[in-house]
C-alpha cells in the first residue's frame, strides 16, 4: 500500500468531511443569530431596570453578543446576578463536538484501515488537525454573518485596535478547541467534553485575572489592555501558539503508540 | 430484558463517570458554600442572629438552594449532559454495532425498545437526582433545616416563582414536587436523546445533541421572555424566573407524548431498526 501524504489525506478530509464542516458553520451561525436576539433583549431589559444615571454602564455595542464576549451587557455590574453565557459556551462546545464527531465517524469508516496499513500514522492525525483548524475558522466566519446587519459594523471593522483584539481572541479560541479535540483522542470524547463544559462554566464565572483560565481570555467583555506588564494580545497569541504546539505534539505522540488510540468517540 | 439493560447501564463506565462528576459537584458545593455558612467566621453574625439576621438554613445552602453559587450554576448547566451520558447513546451503539439484531432474535422489538428507553431514563434520573439528594443530605449534617422566611432576604426562591408560596408554607412538599418536575424534565431529555440515536451518525453526537438543544433553547427562548421554561431553569429548585407549572408540565408532557408516538412508530417498523 502506498503511503498517503498529509496533503492527500487532508484533501480527502475536505471531500469527505464537507458535510460536517457545513453543519458546524450552520450551527454556529444559528447560535449567533439567537445570540444577537438574546443580547438585544438583555440590553433593553438592562436599560429598563437601571436608573437613568447608570445607563452608560450598559454596553450598547451589538458585537458584545458575539461568542467572543460571552456575557450579558450589564454583567460588569457587581450587584447584578451572574447568568451562564450560554451562547459563548455553546459556540465553544460546537467547535469541539462536531470535529470530534467527524474524526470519530471517519476513524470507523476508513481511518482504522489507513492506520493499520501505513507506516506513517502521523499523516492521518496531522490531516485531521488541519481539517479541524479549517472547520473552526469557517465556523468563526459564519458566526460573524448575523453581525453584518448591525449598523456599527463599519466602525468596528475599521477601528485600529478592535479588530486585532477580536482576531487574537479568535485564534486563541481555535487553538483551545483544537487542543481539546486532540485531547479527546487520548482521554475519550465524552469525559473530555464534560470536563471542557465544566471548565468553560468556571472560566465564565471567575475573573480573568487567573492565567490558568485561558478560556476567559477569549471573553472580550472582560477585555483589558494589559495583564501585569504584558499586553493581552501578546499573551493571547503566545498562548494560542503554545496550544497549537501542544496539539501537534499530541498528534505525534498518538501516532507513536503501539496501540492505535484513535478518537475514542464511544463510551461503550 | 429490562433487567439485562438496567444491569448493563449500571455497569457501564459512562454511568459511573456521570455519577462521579455529579457527586463531586455536590461535595464542591458543601465545601465552598455549606461549610463556610456553618463554621466560617465571616458568617458568625448570621449564625448568632445579630441585628435580626436570619441564620443560614439547609434550604438556602444546598446545591438546589443557591442558584448563583458556582457549583450550582455548573451543575444545573451540565445536568442535561449528565442525564444523557449514562445510557442515551446505547440504542445507537447497539444498532450500529449489530448487537441489537442479536437481542431482537431473543426478544420482540417492543420489549427491547421499552427496556432500552426505561433503562436510559432510569440512568438519567439516578445520575441527576442522586447528587442533589447527596447535597441535601451532606448539607443537613452541618446546617439546621430552619424553615424558609420570605422576609429574611436570604432565600432565593421568590414568592412569585413557580410553586413559590408552597416553598414558604410546606418546604418539604415543595422539594418533593420539584423533584417530580425534575424527573419529568429528565425523562423528556433522556427519552428524546435515546430516540435521536437512531438518526445521528455516532454515539458522541447522540449524547451531546440533547444538551446542545437545551442550550439553543435557553438562548432562543430569552428574547421571547420564556427563559423560565428552559430545562436548566426547570431542573433548578431555586428558579430565577416565574414559570407557570401547568405550562411547564404541558410543554414537557407533550415532548414525552411525541417521544411515545415516535417509539410506537419505530416499533411497528422493526425492519428499519434491524438495518
Amino acid at each position: 500500500m502506498s503511503t498517503p501524504t498529509t496533503l492527500k489525506l487532508f484533501i480527502r478530509d475536505l471531500q469527505v468531511g464537507k458535510y460536517h464542516m457545513i453543519a458546524l458553520a450552520c450551527a454556529t451561525c444559528i447560535l449567533s443569530v439567537f445570540g444577537v436576539l438574546s443580547y438585544l433583549y438583555a440590553t433593553n431589559l438592562a436599560l429598563q431596570l437601571m436608573p437613568s444615571g447608570f445607563t452608560s454602564h450598559v454596553n450598547h455595542d451589538a458585537w458584545s453578543n458575539l461568542w467572543l464576549f460571552g456575557c450579558n451587557p450589564a454583567s460588569n455590574q457587581p450587584d447584578l446576578p451572574f447568568s451562564m453565557p450560554t451562547s459563548w459556551i455553546g459556540m465553544h462546545l460546537l467547535f469541539v463536538a462536531l470535529p470530534i464527531s467527524y474524526v470519530t465517524t471517519d476513524y470507523r469508516r476508513s481511518g482504522i484501515q489507513i492506520l493499520t496499513r501505513t507506516s506513517r500514522k502521523t499523516s492521518w492525525y496531522l490531516a485531521k488537525l488541519l481539517w479541524t483548524i479549517l472547520a473552526i475558522m469557517l465556523a468563526l466566519m459564519a458566526a460573524l454573518i448575523p453581525l453584518l446587519s448591525q449598523p456599527s459594523i463599519a466602525e468596528i471593522l475599521f477601528e485600529p485596535t478592535r479588530l486585532p483584539a477580536y482576531a487574537s481572541a479568535a485564534i486563541l479560541s481555535t487553538s483551545l478547541s483544537i487542543l481539546v479535540t486532540q485531547g479527546s483522542w487520548q482521554l475519550g470524547a465524552i469525559p473530555t467534553l464534560l470536563a471542557y463544559t465544566i471548565y468553560l462554566g468556571v472560566c465564565a464565572y471567575l475573573p480573568s485575572d487567573n492565567p490558568l483560565f485561558i478560556g476567559s481570555l477569549t471573553m472580550l467583555c472582560r477585555y483589558r489592555a494589559y495583564i501585569g506588564e504584558m499586553p493581552i494580545a501578546c499573551i493571547e497569541t503566545s498562548a494560542a501558539l503554545a496550544l497549537l504546539v501542544i496539539s501537534t505534539l499530541v498528534c505525534v505522540l498518538a501516532s507513536k503508540r503501539d496501540v492505535i488510540p484513535g478518537p475514542l468517540g464511544e463510551c461503550r | 430484558m429490562l433487567r439485562t439493560e438496567i444491569y448493563r447501564m449500571l455497569k457501564s463506565r459512562s454511568f459511573r463517570i456521570s455519577l462521579l462528576v455529579g457527586c463531586s459537584i455536590a461535595i464542591w458545593e458543601l465545601i465552598v458554600v455549606a461549610i463556610p455558612y456553618a463554621y466560617g467566621p465571616e458568617w458568625a453574625f448570621m449564625r448568632s442572629g445579630a441585628d435580626g439576621a436570619y441564620p443560614p438554613s439547609l434550604f438556602n445552602s444546598w446545591l438546589g438552594g443557591t442558584p448563583f453559587s458556582l457549583p450550582s450554576l455548573v451543575y444545573f448547566f451540565v445536568a442535561p449532559l449528565l442525564a444523557c451520558i449514562p445510557y442515551a447513546s446505547s440504542l445507537h451503539t447497539d444498532c450500529a454495532g449489530g448487537f441489537a439484531i442479536q437481542l431482537l432474535v431473543r426478544s420482540d422489538a417492543r420489549t427491547y425498545l421499552r427496556s432500552k428507553i426505561v433503562s436510559s431514563v432510569v440512568g438519567a434520573i439516578v445520575a441527576v437526582e442522586i447528587p442533589l439528594l447527596l447535597s441535601l443530605l451532606l448539607t443537613a449534617t452541618v446546617l439546621p433545616a430552619l424553615p424558609p422566611e420570605a422576609t429574611a432576604g436570604t432565600f432565593f426562591v421568590s414568592p412569585t416563582a413557580m410553586l413559590g408560596d408552597l416553598f414558604y408554607a410546606h418546604t418539604w412538599m415543595y422539594l418533593m414536587s420539584y423533584f417530580l418536575i425534575e424527573i419529568c424534565t429528565i425523562c423528556a431529555i433522556a427519552w428524546a436523546g435515546t430516540l435521536l440515536g437512531l438518526v445521528l451518525p455516532n454515539a458522541l453526537m447522540t449524547t451531546v445533541a440533547p444538551f446542545m438543544i437545551c442550550m439553543i433553547l435557553s438562548v432562543a427562548l430569552t428574547p421571547f421572555n420564556a427563559s423560565s421554561y428552559t430545562p436548566a431553569e426547570l431542573l433548578n429548585p431555586s428558579p430565577t424566573g416565574a414559570a407557570n407549572v401547568i405550562v411547564a408540565l404541558m410543554a414537557y408532557g407533550s415532548i414525552l407524548i411525541l417521544c411515545l408516538v415516535i417509539t410506537c412508530i419505530i416499533t411497528k417498523h422493526i425492519e428499519w431498526l434491524q438495518q
